[in-house]
């Protein structure tokens, strides 16, 4: 009953400016199934300044595109810093639209991300999740260690052996 | 004010330099053994140097607090991005050496990262503590920061545009005692 896309059907590429609208429709869709609709405050213009306009680039952004035409998921990440080990990456949003799930778009905008970290020499890939989100299985599956825990958000992070792992064979 | 607002005036804090790199990176040996995890740190002075100096864009960005004419802590941060409220700042780490403690230094370097903040339209600031560092939790209760979430005995707290103004500008909450050895969090609205 895998409803998956097969291989090559869906890609992942760096988001373009152009695709800020349906980066800011996904937003508020990611706000709104985190029951926090009024969270999002910025414009499609302020997507576009921080993200293609004002140098350096404030966050980088992956799309998951079907056939040239539809968006279906995107991920916002940023470089961060551990004074322990270096270079690392901060994934701040993963979002697929809801018609979408359970098809393996989840996973392909994740491996681009952890692929990205890995090509860079990054040592940790670390993101939060709410601690009712079923993907909390699915990082968990990855090798994640979940290192917060309080008021319903959980910390992720992705490092080391589990990260070089995920990015070489998801 | 409390009675501490006369030291904290002998603090001041300005941008890091590449020069300032070792004493830096001795002040990061001194937080992670003070965290009991003293071979944690695996970067080198010319490591920082280079991520912090001399790639584009850099790394992190450090300010660093001076007192008595000496260096006495520093704030290692990130820029980062809420895709809901834009720039955000995400603190890595806050130190001030065992010396110069109780001086008021954290404060200083708090509040001169609230003004840079609030000078650079940056509405969010985020940075973990272990949940047993009593005199740091003492602290960010008085800055408004909002308690996010916790594990492994680490806190993760967030000062809101509210909070960040406010402290740039000198603002703190009165201090409140622990009640049932918890910090509760108030806010500033």
């Amino acid at each position: 009953m895998s409803n998956k896309y097969k291989s090559g059907e869906v890609i992942v590429r760096a988001a373009t400016k152009h695709d800020m609208s349906a980066v800011a429709e996904m937003i508020q869709e990611l706000a709104d199934y985190e029951k926090m609709s009024d969270g999002p405050k910025l414009s499609i213009k302020d997507l576009v300044h921080d993200g293609f306009e004002k140098q350096p680039p404030v966050f980088f952004c992956k799309v998951a595109e079907k056939h040239n035409e539809n968006i279906l998921g995107y991920a916002i990440y940023f470089p961060v810093y551990s004074t322990w080990e270096g270079r690392a990456l901060m994934l701040e949003d993963l979002y697929v639209r809801m018609n979408e799930r359970r098809r393996g778009v989840g996973r392909l905008l994740f491996d681009a991300v952890a692929k990205e970290a890995s090509a860079t020499g990054c040592c940790r890939l670390d993101f939060h999740v709410l601690e009712w989100n079923p993907a909390c299985s699915f990082y968990e599956s990855k090798g994640a260690v979940n290192l917060t825990n309080k008021e319903q958000w959980c910390y992720y992070r992705l490092t080391g052996d589990a990260l070089r792992d995920f990015a070489k064979d998801g | 004010m409390s009675a501490q607002s006369g030291a904290a005036a002998a603090v001041t804090v300005r941008a890091a330099t590449r020069d300032d790199m070792p004493l830096v990176h001795n002040m990061i040996y001194e937080l992670a053994a003070h965290e009991g995890v003293a071979d944690g740190p695996k970067l080198s002075i010319q490591d920082l140097v280079s991520d912090g100096f001399e790639q584009s864009p850099a790394w992190f960005f450090v300010l660093i607090a001076e007192l008595d004419g000496q260096v006495a802590g520093y704030a290692l941060c990130n820029r980062a991005y809420s895709s809901w409220t834009g720039r955000a700042v995400y603190v890595e780490d806050l130190w001030v050496s065992e010396r110069h403690r109780r001086r008021g230094v954290a404060r200083a370097l708090l509040r001169a990262l609230c003004e840079r903040c609030a000078a650079e339209q940056v509405t969010r600031l985020d940075w973990h503590v272990l949940e047993d560092n009593a005199p740091a939790l003492a602290l960010y209760a008085r800055l408004g920061a909002r308690d996010l979430y916790r594990s492994e005995r680490r806190l993760a707290l967030r000062l809101d545009e509210p909070c960040i103004l406010a402290v740039a500008a000198g603002h703190l909450l009165p201090s409140t005692p622990p009640q049932s050895g918890a910090h509760i969090f108030p806010r500033f609205d």
